[in-house]
């Protein structure tokens, strides 16, 4: 599924997480998600860092979305991500009461907005703790996040600077990470990372046992979570072959990035 | 054939049925031996009692461990391993009916390698079945060298 069909199909039940090591992925991302929203008539809140919040806004007018009008009439309303993170922070923790008493009145008074049809929320606070390396901390906001939406139905969407590739990213954090939401979007939308982990893969282990081997990877539930193909085998491979794992993502990301700069050059063109 | 032996722990015994039957299709290099609970997964691992003899019954290379087991649990079983000086990077793969929230996040927390569901559908259940052993023929012997060349 696309991105631009996933977000189409997300309901307030949703609540999507995007693995991202590329700034311009990610704002192609955001800007159909936020589009979508605003088509259906949703009030939309994206709480983000200044210089995302600059790159959603000119991919925004690049696709032909005025944000102008729309951050007028606040049906689209950007927060910085430290800033308000920073308002409900207590000793550096983040607190449930101080959480919902910011984040939950934005969500309420969006939803009470004439002609709301719902909230549609992008957020990235939980980035800024797992790049400071608090993991523990990142889960505990989106748990929050969670408790709120039980009260407050809204469409989440949340991005994490991960490179599932990347050695020093361990299947325990990107399990931790990914357990909180409801569907994980591919790294790319045209199956780079999947194409470039099966060629690593069965150059390292052989066609025949990577054939045999799938039907494995696919019946591993990893979460109550929606999980793209190569995602879901890099994680498989992180827990149950490390060894084997270090060499096919090793490969695998030479790979990767031949075909993210081939997509891109044929996106130039 | 190189074999390899793999411990099914699984109370049922229609389900210790159904898994044999697939091994023995699916993933003939595999020797599958049962245990019916989880105190006895326990002795067989630690060698005691009629587990002492190890060619009639081999140290596994990796568990197939199911969740609800009598005497004590599965998660109880793996928690064990993963203490266990010398077992405790064996693999183990839950087989579980139980696709409880909170079984997957304690095994997962516990140290499980893989979490899957059981399944009636017998062909699906070959082809997972088939995937373990291929899986169980890496473990035993990961690959050092690739199998083709180096990429240009």
């Amino acid at each position: 599924m696309t991105p631009q069909e996933t977000f189409a199909r997300a309901g307030s039940r949703a609540h999507l997480v995007q693995f991202y090591s590329e700034d311009v992925v990610l704002a192609r991302n955001v800007a159909l998600y936020i589009k979508e929203g605003v088509e259906r008539g949703e009030r939309i809140v994206v709480v983000s860092t200044a210089a995302h919040t600059k790159l959603f806004r000119e991919q925004l007018r690049a696709s032909g979305m005025a944000t102008e009008p729309l951050e007028r009439d606040r049906r689209l309303q950007f927060f910085d991500a430290q800033e308000t993170m920073d308002s409900f922070l207590v000793d550096g923790e983040p607190d449930w009461i101080r959480f919902e008493q910011k984040i939950g009145s934005v969500i309420r008074d969006a939803k009470a907005a004439p002609g709301s049809s719902g909230v549609r929320a992008y957020g990235e606070m939980v980035d800024l703790l797992w790049k400071q390396g608090r993991l523990g901390a990142a889960t505990r906001l989106e748990g929050f996040w969670n408790r709120l939406r039980r009260t407050e139905p809204l469409t989440l969407f949340c991005s994490y600077t991960v490179d599932v590739l990347a050695p020093g990213t361990t299947s325990v954090e990107l399990q931790e990470l990914i357990s909180t939401h409801s569907q994980l979007l591919p790294a790319r939308s045209n199956g780079e990372l999947e194409s470039a982990v099966n060629r690593a893969m069965i150059e390292i282990l052989g066609a025949a046992t990577v054939e045999a081997l799938l039907p494995l990877i696919r019946a591993n539930v990893v979460a109550r979570v929606v999980l793209p193909e190569a995602e879901r085998t890099v994680l498989w491979l992180r827990r149950n072959l490390p060894p084997v794992a270090d060499k096919v993502l090793i490969r695998a990301r030479s790979y990767y990035e031949d075909e993210c700069a081939r997509s891109n050059h044929a996106g130039e063109k | 054939m190189q074999t390899y032996t793999v411990l099914h722990v699984e109370d049922e015994p229609a389900d210790r049925m159904i898994v044999s039957a697939a091994f023995k299709k699916a993933a003939p290099n595999v020797l599958l031996k049962a245990a019916i609970d989880g105190e006895q997964a326990i002795a067989y691992l630690s060698g005691q009692g009629v587990f002492a003899n190890r060619e009639l019954h081999p140290m596994p290379l990796l568990v197939l461990l199911d969740i609800k087991l009598p005497r004590k649990s599965g998660l109880e079983v793996l928690e064990w391993i993963r203490k266990h000086p010398t077992l405790k990077s064996m693999p183990v793969l839950m087989l579980t009916s139980s696709s409880e929230s909170n079984d997957l996040d304690r095994a997962y927390a516990l140290g499980a390698n893989s979490y899957l569901v059981k399944t009636v559908d017998l062909p699906a259940m070959r082809e997972i079945v088939r995937g373990i052993g291929e899986y169980a023929a890496i473990v035993a012997a990961p690959p050092t060298v690739e199998k083709l060349s180096a990429p240009d």
